[in-house]
């Protein structure tokens, strides 16, 4: 099973439609996907149009309870979008998460995939710098995908992305423990190709230095904010063909 | 000292249930909040869920008046806590759940007067 993390330090980035993204393509492909909605703001969670199977059994649930072996797979609720495809819903409370530190508390979200019928997780990662929530996603990921638009903004979410993952894996290497995450590269989403302002072909050019963008760039299509309202997916309106293809040559990429 | 039960007594896997702050609204949420019996003004405004079949938001309890004696357990305004973390078999969980469910009492007040009458 591959473990897949969304990440940036900045908010609106496309992370969320990234990781969305990335699952739904490998579901639609035949994959049994689990995505992990890991950001208090329940972006994924709004956008699939679903709700935990009962009050409170959302991620926070895994994250506030000592032991949750095995948890992954009875909180997962299943979308409309495709039977292979399940998520763990967020909510408001996860937020408290952020305010203490129980002990390994850091394990917790790794734990509880034990048992977890799945091909693919995907976690749409918060924006925070180091933090909680974000070491429960490295800790529990082998795959890190950094998410961008072309902007000041964008590129400073990445590299300080960066930075949290180098310091994770420092710590881990001080304690003797294993870190086997891969950085898999940058997607740059959301991105008006047809005329490229300046500050957005530097950013384009910054990025490219890393040696880490992957193409194809993601096109800005105004359907992508229209089906997150109405809680569908856009690969299945002609309009977000674009949008679908740019995804689908970058899971080809990414996913194992 | 009780004698180590020889095997578990169930072999069901512990189910799912809420984190003990779910009712919590992250504004108000301080880590001595989830583990104190005192309620806060913001939690007895906090907004009403519909029921669940898990353990309910703590009850509002009266604040606790000058006159009455103060837990010695305290630095200045906080109280001294320490973690306290074992395994229980899926019956004793059961039990705490139950009376959390009955008395309005958070996990740690059922599990410290159980002890404090048991072994106190």
């Amino acid at each position: 099973m591959q473990t897949l993390m969304v990440y940036s330090e900045t908010g609106g980035v496309t992370k969320t439609t990234t990781a969305v993204s990335l699952a739904t393509i490998a579901a639609r492909q035949g994959m049994s996907v689990v995505l992990v909605d890991l950001d208090p703001r329940a972006a994924s969670t709004k956008w699939l149009n679903l709700q935990p199977k009962e009050e409170g059994l959302h991620v926070g649930a895994i994250l506030g309870n000592e032991n949750p072996e095995g948890w992954a797979e009875d909180i997962a609720v299943t979308s409309y979008w495709s039977p292979n495809l399940r998520l763990i819903p967020s909510g408001r409370s996860v937020s408290n998460r952020e305010a203490d530190r129980a002990d390994q508390s850091e394990v917790r979200l790794r734990t509880s995939f034990q048992g977890l019928n799945a091909d693919l997780v995907v976690i749409d990662c918060p924006n925070r710098q180091g933090g909680p929530l974000t070491l429960s996603a490295l800790t529990a990921s082998d795959t890190v995908v950094y998410a961008a638009k072309l902007s000041a903004d964008g590129v400073d979410g990445v590299v300080g992305a960066r930075r949290t993952v180098d310091q994770f894996r420092l710590n881990r290497e001080r304690i003797g423990a294993p870190s086997n995450i891969n950085e898999a590269g940058i997607v740059a989403g959301s991105t008006k190709t047809t005329i490229m302002s300046r500050p957005a072909a530097t950013s384009l050019e910054e990025l490219r230095e890393t040696k880490m963008l992957l193409l194809p760039l993601v096109p800005e299509r105004a359907i992508v904010a229209e089906v997150r309202q109405v809680g569908d997916w856009y690969g299945d309106y002609q309009k977000g063909e674009p949008v679908l293809e740019a995804y689908t040559e970058i899971a080809e990429q990414v996913i194992q | 000292m009780t004698p180590k039960p020889e095997r578990p007594t169930s072999l069901a896997r512990r189910a799912p249930r809420p984190a003990p702050d779910e009712n919590v609204d992250p504004v108000d949420y301080s880590p001595q909040a989830t583990t104190g019996d005192e309620p806060t003004p913001a939690t007895q405004r906090s907004e009403k869920l519909p029921p669940t079949t898990h353990k309910p938001a703590e009850q509002p309890r009266p604040k606790r008046r000058p006159s009455e004696k103060k837990n010695h357990n305290t630095v200045g305004k906080r109280e001294i806590t320490v973690p306290f973390s074992t395994r229980l078999t899926p019956e004793v969980v059961q039990l705490i759940d139950q009376a959390t469910a009955e008395t309005g009492m958070s996990q740690r007040a059922v599990v410290e007067n159980a002890i404090r009458e048991t072994w106190g």
